[in-house]
């Protein structure tokens, strides 16, 4: 298990949750997008992060598809099944033209291939949260 | 490539050779510079994305070493009569 949380409290601050089972990936994006002024808490482990997600709503969730356990694709299901206002990101390194239509068809806001530049992903939450969430900071 | 071009020398230096071999020596030559740039770009695709700017996971890094691997081991141990397959196959690279 790895959960790494972010101590803030402010709760008006836009929620990012990232699921990725390569540590370096959370590693290299929470501080990126904390330091742009989000709240990011970070997961290794598919049902970890499932099971947050069913204590907290998340404005923004962004996650890799291919992982040990529950894949990507059915936890980007139970996410959107649980709270369709959260807008989700696929990130993946095995970027499929039938992968991108089921996440599409499962209402995801983007669909990622890795390698991606770092300041594409930060530009691309930023214009979510422009159009979706403009009350939250 | 260093075996290739020795076989080139060599031929050169026999005399009088049909213009088909020589042809088809200097053929092979190019094939082999033809991967060689071709392993040389890989690298290059590899290196931007270890800048910094980039996020990558083991995926990509395995069909890197993967892609990298096949090409160099064409030009040093697979011998140029493997040559044309790659240059075929590998031209999308």
């Amino acid at each position: 298990m790895n959960n790494m949380t972010n101590s803030g409290s402010n709760l008006k601050k836009l929620q990012i949750l990232i699921l990725d089972d390569e540590p370096i990936v959370c590693k290299r994006l929470k501080p990126a997008f904390l330091k742009a002024g989000y709240e990011v808490e970070t997961f290794t482990d598919s049902a970890n992060a499932m099971a947050r997600t069913l204590d907290k709503n998340f404005d923004i969730v962004i996650t890799d598809l291919k992982m040990e356990g529950m894949s990507g694709m059915e936890f980007l299901t139970e996410v959107k099944k649980q709270s369709p206002r959260t807008e989700i990101i696929v990130i993946t390194g095995f970027a499929t033209l039938e992968a991108s239509k089921e996440s599409f068809q499962k209402g995801v806001f983007n669909f990622v291939a890795k390698p991606f530049k770092l300041t594409d992903i930060l530009e691309m939450v930023k214009q979510l949260k422009n159009e979706r969430f403009k009350n939250v900071i | 490539m260093r075996r290739s071009l020795s076989i080139f020398r060599r031929k050169l230096r026999q005399g009088p050779e049909s213009p088909e071999i020589i042809r088809s020596l200097f053929s092979k030559f190019q094939m082999i510079l033809d991967v060689n740039t071709k392993i040389i770009e890989k690298m290059v695709v590899m290196e931007r994305m270890l800048g910094g700017e980039y996020i990558f996971d083991k995926a990509f890094l395995e069909s890197s070493v993967s892609e990298v691997s096949t090409l160099v081991y064409q030009v040093v141990g697979g011998g140029p009569q493997n040559l044309d397959n790659v240059v075929s196959s590998e031209s999308d690279l």
